[in-house]
């Protein structure tokens, strides 16, 4: 296959591809890239923005005619990525398809009926209820990861995002230009997902998020070690360690990690370890489910036992089943500490300075999360009550998204000619496009950073490329040889092959058109044979026809059907239509002649006077209605509004009262006689 | 010396709006300012002077609670056993460049003889270091300065700008040498004790050991996850600590390069990592709102500070005290904190009206200068006997001490903490002094308009 070349000059201007970020451009949060080349139109993720709340929180849809999007790619369930999804599909003019993982598919059900019923408490304008969501998981296909899906000449396919369960990179191929968009993703494996994949070869534009920037983690090693320390020293003091953490994604990872260090230290088994969370029960028999999605670890413990099986770690359903008594670990919902489980344990935690809690990611603002992360002195509880806060706090970040070096080898790897960032905040958004301009110095790879709703605009020639495949591609042609075959267009890919493969390479079948053609004939069938055969060698005779048969040519076969009426049939080809083609003209040739030789005869009147007669009368009687024909005296009575006219054929003489009526006659008589009596040539 | 009153230590206590419509030389428009003088000679005068018959140093006369007593005012190091002298929380001055941008640096010369500050714009300013007034200024930097060290043998000053560069200066301000040291602003830069190398600090996230002389790198320290904000070389060894955006403050050998030690805690961006002069100790400020003092023999946390409401932007460690420190935030106040105390012992609330972004001690200890994005520079001294702390700033400051700054040691109480004096509050025999007079002299009188200095 030839190369493709990529234009990025504006002064040879291919066709165009457009970006628009509508959500995410320079921001976190509420991600959607809207994508559209050749007509085609790709819509990536559909997110909320955690931070506002209504339809403040949606992506820029508006930018867009969301009629016209013919996929929608959701890349994984987290809630700034998928929670407008129901919008979008209920609420809008959308109908296009839309598509994720399938463990995506189960959690997000999971998670946007806990945030509907949130957001029914919180929120006055809710952007969609239960129903809408019900409705829309009946629109969402699953996709496997490596699985292509065609639509409509828009060809995807999807790799392991390694963010959290399900979490995929989707890659789409329109007419040859490859759009990889990455979502969230880590390229570091930990104890069950996999690492993102690396696609074997470089799309023509990777949209990127940038969520960390320039920043590096530090080595999980590090992160697991301190957390483990900090859990084991807590309730070894008797203290009780609270986990903020939201019920999907990392939380079960760090359950993972509790329940490794739990298994390998047999003096805190005692100490029991909840699992907090109103989904608690249902999206760990996901993870159970879904263990196919993992990495090869988890799926090597899932040989003896299922991993998500603990032996350590009890489900807490509410506060009210939790007796709190000595030391415990527990992880509860939500993440930020603003209601539920985690605020009320917080509250009644909080005084006691033996206690911990480890918030393991990011929290947003105003939260009550990131207050306790400055230490204050008081924090008030839900009650109201101003109480001193003694436990002590800790902060180690556990999210997966990738940091500076994983991205900047991920596309070192893959050198994409062009980078689009989104999904960071613009100052490190920034600082991460200048690190990467060094990175890739003097090579033509462009780092773009559009805004929201600010379209980024690439060229790329349409240079039309065949493969050539099947018996054609047997052989490397040389410089100047002639290569022909069927081209044969899918979507917008061509392939050129020989017809014997059509049937291998395409849901095609070559099939023939028999054709038929029905010609009056009047001459002796042995006249035409003999005019065929000066014209054609081979003009054999067809053994046991029916009737009389020639075939010409060995393509084209000429039945004498009757007296008058012969039969053409072959099979379509070039060679057979040009044969057939001229046998028809042949054809219709000599029965020019015979016809002539009749008319000629007409003319003398030996033949058939009485025919002609009749003629002019029929065709009389189409033009002046009652005509009556004496055939012994040869003389024809036109009746018309009362004034007769009299013709007498032998004489051609006409008897007419009316001058008018005589002179319409005498035309009409003109015109039949040149129709029926054909000049001499 | 400038001002008639100002030939004791202190400042005169007239307050600047006494000369406000006053016009000096004849000048239309020019308003008058009296030039506030620090010196501190006339301390060190009577510190020798005291020494012919104080066996000790608590054998130091007590200086009475009232104004007069302010000529018999000792230098910080006459009171070792009282930090609370040394609460430099009285507005001395404020100046400004005359291209107005944030003053990202503050340091001394190392003889206290001038102050030099960096700005946004690139420029070193020199200030006199006892009437703050203006004295020389140098665009040696196209870009903001971001950190700025002098050696120890008070030879050469190094400074960090934006692009990465770094310059060397000689004590005349005569440029020696550019260097491009980083691809990415030198936020810090620090001496090692032998003045043979220096490290340098920078957001590209790595940290390089130079050697000055040659000016090539040593090392580079990388380990950092994110922006280098703050380091420093220990005072003795060849060990330096650095913190940055990640959270961490980590500690390096500067002979082999390597990484040592991280030190967890901090749950944001470390913005000042500050050695105590002892080496044990190193004050680590974060945005986080929290100061932390760690304890590099056990690598442990033995104290936290709390009370900022903002991040804390820098902090310095008292050159004579050895348990007081200075600390600065975002918001703009300064507080002044004991070691062995969790609470400050004295706020400037508004001391600048925008974030602070450095603080810097004079050698002796007796003045504390601050440089902010609200453009201005502004010197802090110690509050003088009798001082009814009532003027704008020290009106909201929480001094511990009511009615003094400088009072007569009395037997130092045994050290809490070993190697660190007592926070020595509240002072025997000071504490149950009586209240201030209401009108004290050192309050600026209204009628002082009409002092001997308008002539």
């Amino acid at each position: 296959m030839a190369k493709r070349k990529e234009t990025v000059s504006t002064d040879v201007r291919g066709d165009k591809l457009e970006i628009t970020p509508l959500g995410a451009g320079n921001e976190v949060g509420r991600s959607s890239v809207f994508m559209t080349f050749k007509g085609k139109n790709i819509l990536f993720d559909c997110g909320i923005h955690p931070a506002y709340s209504g339809l403040a929180a949606l992506p820029f849809f508006d930018e867009i005619d969301l009629s016209t999007v013919d996929i929608l790619l959701v890349t994984h369930f987290h809630l700034d990525h998928a929670a407008s999804l129901p919008y979008v599909t209920e609420k809008t003019a959308f109908k296009g398809k839309v598509y994720m993982t399938h463990a995506t598919k189960a959690i997000y059900k999971l998670l946007l009926l806990d945030f509907v019923r949130v957001s029914k408490v919180a929120v006055e304008d809710m952007l969609y209820d239960e129903h809408d969501l019900e409705r829309s998981m009946a629109k969402i296909e699953v996709i496997d990861y490596h699985q292509t899906v065609e639509v409509d000449g828009i060809r995807f396919w999807a790799y392991t995002a390694g963010h959290v369960l399900g979490a995929a990179m989707f890659m789409v191929d329109v007419a040859g230009v490859r759009v990889l968009y990455t979502g969230d993703y880590s390229r570091e494996e930990d104890r069950h997902l996999r690492a993102a994949e690396m696609p074997p070869f470089s799309p023509d534009v990777c949209i990127i998020e940038s969520t960390y920037g320039v920043q590096i983690h530090q080595p999980r090693a590090v992160r697991e070690r301190r957390f483990t320390e900090i859990i084991a020293s807590t309730v070894m003091q008797g203290g009780r360690v609270l986990i903020p953490a939201f019920a999907l994604g990392r939380a079960q990872e760090l359950l993972l990690i509790m329940e490794e260090y739990w298994a390998a230290h047999p003096e805190i088994q005692h100490v029991p370890i909840y699992y907090a969370s109103p989904l608690a029960q249902k999206s760990l028999l996901v993870y159970q489910t879904y263990i196919n999605s993992m990495n090869d670890r988890i799926r090597g413990q899932f040989e003896i036992d299922n991993p998500f099986n603990f032996k350590f770690i009890s489900n807490l359903r509410s506060i009210r089943e939790f007796e709190d008594v000595g030391p415990s670990v527990v992880m509860a919902s939500p993440g930020m500490l603003q209601s539920g489980m985690s605020r009320q344990l917080f509250d009644m935690w909080c005084q006691d300075k033996r206690n911990a809690c480890i918030v393991p990611g990011y929290s947003v603002e105003g939260t009550l999360a990131s207050t306790i992360l400055k230490e204050p002195k008081e924090v008030v509880l839900q009650s109201g009550l101003p109480v001193p806060l003694r436990m002590s706090v800790h902060y180690i970040s556990f999210s997966a998204h990738a940091d500076y070096t994983q991205t900047s080898d991920f596309l070192t790897e893959l050198r994409p000619p062009n980078i689009i960032l989104v999904h960071g905040e613009a100052n490190e958004m920034g600082r991460l496009k200048s690190k990467l301009n060094t990175v890739f110095a003097g090579t033509d790879i462009k780092v773009l950073t559009p805004k929201n709703t600010q379209t980024v605009e690439l060229h790329f020639t349409s240079e039309k490329t065949a493969k050539t495949v099947g018996r054609l591609a047997a052989e490397t042609p040389g410089e100047g040889t002639q290569v022909g075959g069927l081209l044969v267009k899918k979507g917008f890919t061509y392939q050129l092959m020989d017809p014997a493969d059509l049937h291998t390479y395409t849901q095609l079948s070559s099939g023939s058109v028999l054709q038929r053609q029905s010609l009056p004939y009047r001459g002796s069938f042995f006249s035409l044979r003999q005019r065929l055969e000066q014209l054609y060698e081979g003009v054999v005779t067809v053994d046991k026809a029916e009737v009389e048969s020639l075939s010409v040519h060995g393509v084209v076969t000429v039945r004498h059907e009757s007296d008058e009426l012969l039969v053409m049939e072959w099979a379509s080809d070039p060679i057979a239509d040009m044969v057939a083609d001229s046998v028809v003209a042949l054809v219709l040739q000599l029965d020019a002649g015979a016809s002539e030789k009749r008319l000629a005869l007409v003319g003398t009147g030996s033949v058939s006077e009485r025919d002609e007669l009749r003629l002019r009368r029929r065709l009389l009687r189409d033009l002046f209605g009652t005509v009556d024909l004496d055939e012994e005296a040869k003389v024809l009575t036109v009746k018309m509004d009362g004034v007769q006219a009299k013709f007498d054929y032998e004489s051609k003489e006409l008897e007419c009262e009316d001058e008018q009526m005589a002179d319409r006659i005498r035309t009409a008589f003109r015109r039949m006689d040149a129709a029926v009596h054909p000049l001499k040539v | 010396m400038a001002s008639g009153s100002g030939s004791y230590h202190g400042f005169p206590a007239a307050d600047e709006n006494d000369f406000r419509n006053a016009a000096a030389d004849g000048r239309p428009g020019y308003r008058a300012r009296q030039r506030r003088t620090v010196d501190h000679i006339s301390t060190i005068y009577r510190l020798i002077q005291a020494r012919m018959y104080q066996r000790e140093v608590w054998d130091a006369p007590a200086v009475q609670p009232v104004p007069a007593a302010a000529a018999d005012m000792l230098p910080p190091a006459g009171y070792p056993c009282t930090p609370a002298s040394s609460q430099a929380t009285r507005w001395v001055s404020q100046t400004t460049n005359k291209v107005r941008a944030s003053v990202n640096k503050v340091v001394w010369t190392p003889s206290g003889r001038r102050l030099i500050t960096g700005s946004q714009a690139g420029e070193l300013t020199l200030w006199s270091g006892q009437t703050f007034t203006f004295e020389h200024l140098i665009q040696a930097h196209q870009t903001a300065v971001r950190s700025m060290a002098w050696s120890h043998n008070e030879n050469y000053l190094i400074s960090g700008e934006d692009s990465g560069t770094i310059i060397y200066s000689e004590t005349t301000m005569k440029i020696l040498k550019s260097l491009p040291a980083h691809k990415e602003p030198v936020r810090a830069l620090s001496w090692a004790p032998s003045d043979l190398k220096f490290c340098s600090g920078s957001d590209d996230s790595s940290v390089k050991v130079w050697d000055f002389a040659r000016g090539v790198t040593d090392h580079v320290m990388t380990g950092h996850g994110w922006d280098v904000k703050t380091a420093e070389w220990h005072p003795s060894k060849g060990l330096i600590a650095t913190g940055g955006k990640d959270g961490l403050v980590k500690l390096w050998g500067a002979k082999e390069g390597q990484q040592l030690s991280t030190l967890h805690g901090a749950k944001n961006t470390v913005l000042a990592v500050r050695w105590h002069a002892g080496g044990h100790l190193l004050l680590a400020g974060s945005r986080d709102q929290l100061i932390r003092l760690y304890d590099v023999r056990t690598l442990r946390e033995v104290a936290v500070f709390r009370g900022h409401a903002k991040e804390v932007t820098a902090l310095a460690w008292h050159p004579v005290h050895q348990d007081l420190f200075a600390s600065a935030a975002h918001d703009g106040n300064i507080r002044i904190w004991y070691t062995s105390a969790s609470e400050a012992a004295s706020e400037v609330v508004g001391a600048h009206e925008a974030a602070v972004w450095d603080l810097a001690w004079h050698p002796m200890g007796h003045l504390l200068c601050s440089g902010s994005s609200d453009h201005t520079i502004k010197v802090w001294g110690r509050n003088r006997p009798g001082d009814a702390l009532t003027d704008k700033y020290n009106a909201t400051a929480r001094s511990l001490v009511p009615g003094t700054g400088a009072a007569p040691p009395a037997a130092a109480a045994p050290s809490a903490v070993p190697g660190l004096t007592p926070d020595g509050l509240p002072l025997p025999g000071t504490a149950h002094l009586p209240p201030p007079p209401p009108l004290p002299l050192g309050a600026p009188p209204p009628q002082r308009a009409a002092s001997p200095f308008s002539g």
